[in-house]
């Protein structure tokens, strides 16, 4: 095979999905979810567990080219939201300013991770992202013949870039959920207030209402009745028109799509 | 929402239009400099011509000719005075005179006045002589005129027609 297959892979709780598509991109050529043994995602990098049955599935396939698209699960994220500094200007300074923000919130972050701060306009708040920098290099020596590594984007970072035309309204919130996992962002007038990534044990709507509650107390009048869009599935009952006082949407691949359209749409983490 | 630009694999980059907005932007900088530098320097050549014909019509018009201009305002003050004073109503009756005169065989081309000699002078142009003649005839004829004469003629073509243009030098008479 000459040309590389587009092969989207998300890194999901419930193991790694993943869809590889034909070169042309017009038909799924395998899909599925590979079990990762969540044993040893408990060690110091769990995102080995991942990488490792990914690794084992390209191995059995050394004659193709893979172009990797790969979007993280967001417990293996750290999300941060930077306050516009006029006297910062340079792409170095932005970078020191985000560490020293990690490093308020999260404690001294271990040696080796790396943040990415979203260029945003003048006077707004940037969103900080930081991962462990020994993933990107893990998945690009997956194998003997790795493949390309074209992206790499965090789960909440993927679900808004594709879900950002469905929001509405001058305040809103956006939330990506996964299984004990949430996470939440509020946007006025298409600028950044605020953004958590929180885990809890089994997510449900309580668990949301909850947060959004906690949320509130710390924002202005309009972030209180915001519309909340999420994507993604809660556990137990299926999700209520309203949450602590916020209209509740729920952005999902639609029915009609077809089931190749759907498995992409998973393996894309949305 | 503006996408975020947030890929471990791929360093953010700037859109491709952003750098044909930026080159585009650049091109209409450097046209409009150009076109700035021209101008700028076609006002300077405008303003050191402008300086060097002030030169040249200040520097003749020495006392003589400063007299005669300062004449020709007092002229024209005097002018405005008589016409102020009532005047007006003696100079519309030689007026009228004229236009009662007129016919279809002379056309009236020019007229100027001065008030302080009285006189009109008219510019003209008849068929032939003989009109032109007649026409002065009318003239005396209204009683509004000391003296109509007939100061110069002249044939030429005038749209391909031969005619004769000719000047009267008006004297009207004076108010009772």
């Amino acid at each position: 095979m000459w040309l590389p297959s587009p092969l989207h892979v998300a890194l999901a709780p419930d193991g790694l999905r993943f869809c590889a598509l034909d070169p042309l991109r017009r038909t799924v050529r395998e899909q599925g979810v590979l079990p990762v043994d969540t044993a040893a995602a408990a060690t110091a990098a769990p995102w080995q567990a991942w990488v490792h049955a990914l690794a084992g599935w390209l191995e059995a396939r050394p004659q193709q080219k893979f172009d990797l698209h790969v979007v993280l699960f967001d417990g293996f994220v750290r999300y941060q939201l930077l306050p516009w500094r006029p006297g910062i200007v340079g792409a170095a300074e932005w970078q020191a300013y985000a560490g020293h923000r990690m490093r308020e919130v999260y404690g001294e972050l271990p040696a080796g991770w790396r943040t990415l701060v979203a260029p945003t306009p003048p006077g707004e708040a940037a969103l900080v992202t930081a991962i462990d920098s020994g993933l990107p290099e893990a998945l690009r020596k997956l194998s003997a013949r790795p493949p390309r590594l074209v992206s790499l984007q965090p789960r909440f970072v993927a679900g808004f870039n594709h879900w950002r035309h469905r929001l509405k309204g001058e305040s809103c919130w956006f939330a990506t959920v996964e299984s004990g996992r949430v996470c939440l962002g509020h946007l006025q007038r298409g600028r950044w207030r605020t953004v958590r990534n929180e885990s809890q044990a089994e997510l449900s709507s309580e668990g949301l209402a909850e947060l959004l509650h906690r949320l509130d107390l710390t924002l202005d009048e309009p972030a209180k009745a915001a519309a909340v869009y999420v994507s993604g599935q809660l556990a137990g009952k299926a999700l209520p028109a309203h949450l602590a006082g916020h209209p509740l949407h729920r952005l999902q691949v639609p029915e009609r799509w077809s089931a190749g359209r759907r498995q992409l749409a998973a393996a894309r983490g949305l | 929402m503006r996408p975020l630009a947030l890929d471990y694999a791929a360093p953010p980059r700037r859109p491709f239009f952003a750098w044909i907005v930026l080159a585009a932007g650049a091109l209409v900088l450097a046209l409009a400099a150009d076109g700035y530098a021209d101008l700028d320097d076609e006002a300077t050549r405008l303003d050191s011509q402008v300086d060097r014909l002030k030169r040249q019509t200040s520097s003749p018009q020495s006392a003589k000719g400063r007299t005669e201009l300062a004449a020709k305002e007092r002229g024209q003050q005097r002018e405005r005075e008589l016409l102020s004073k009532g005047e007006g109503g003696v100079w519309t009756r030689p007026l009228q005179a004229i236009e009662m005169s007129l016919d279809k065989n002379i056309a009236l081309v020019a007229l100027s006045q001065e008030f302080t000699g009285r006189h009109i002078r008219l510019g003209l142009e008849a068929r032939n002589i003989d009109d032109a003649l007649a026409f002065a005839d009318r003239l005396r004829a209204t009683g509004r005129f000391d003296d109509v004469v007939l100061t110069n003629h002249e044939t030429k073509k005038s749209t391909g027609v031969e005619v004769l243009s000719l000047t009267l030098l008006l004297t009207w008479k004076a108010a009772a």
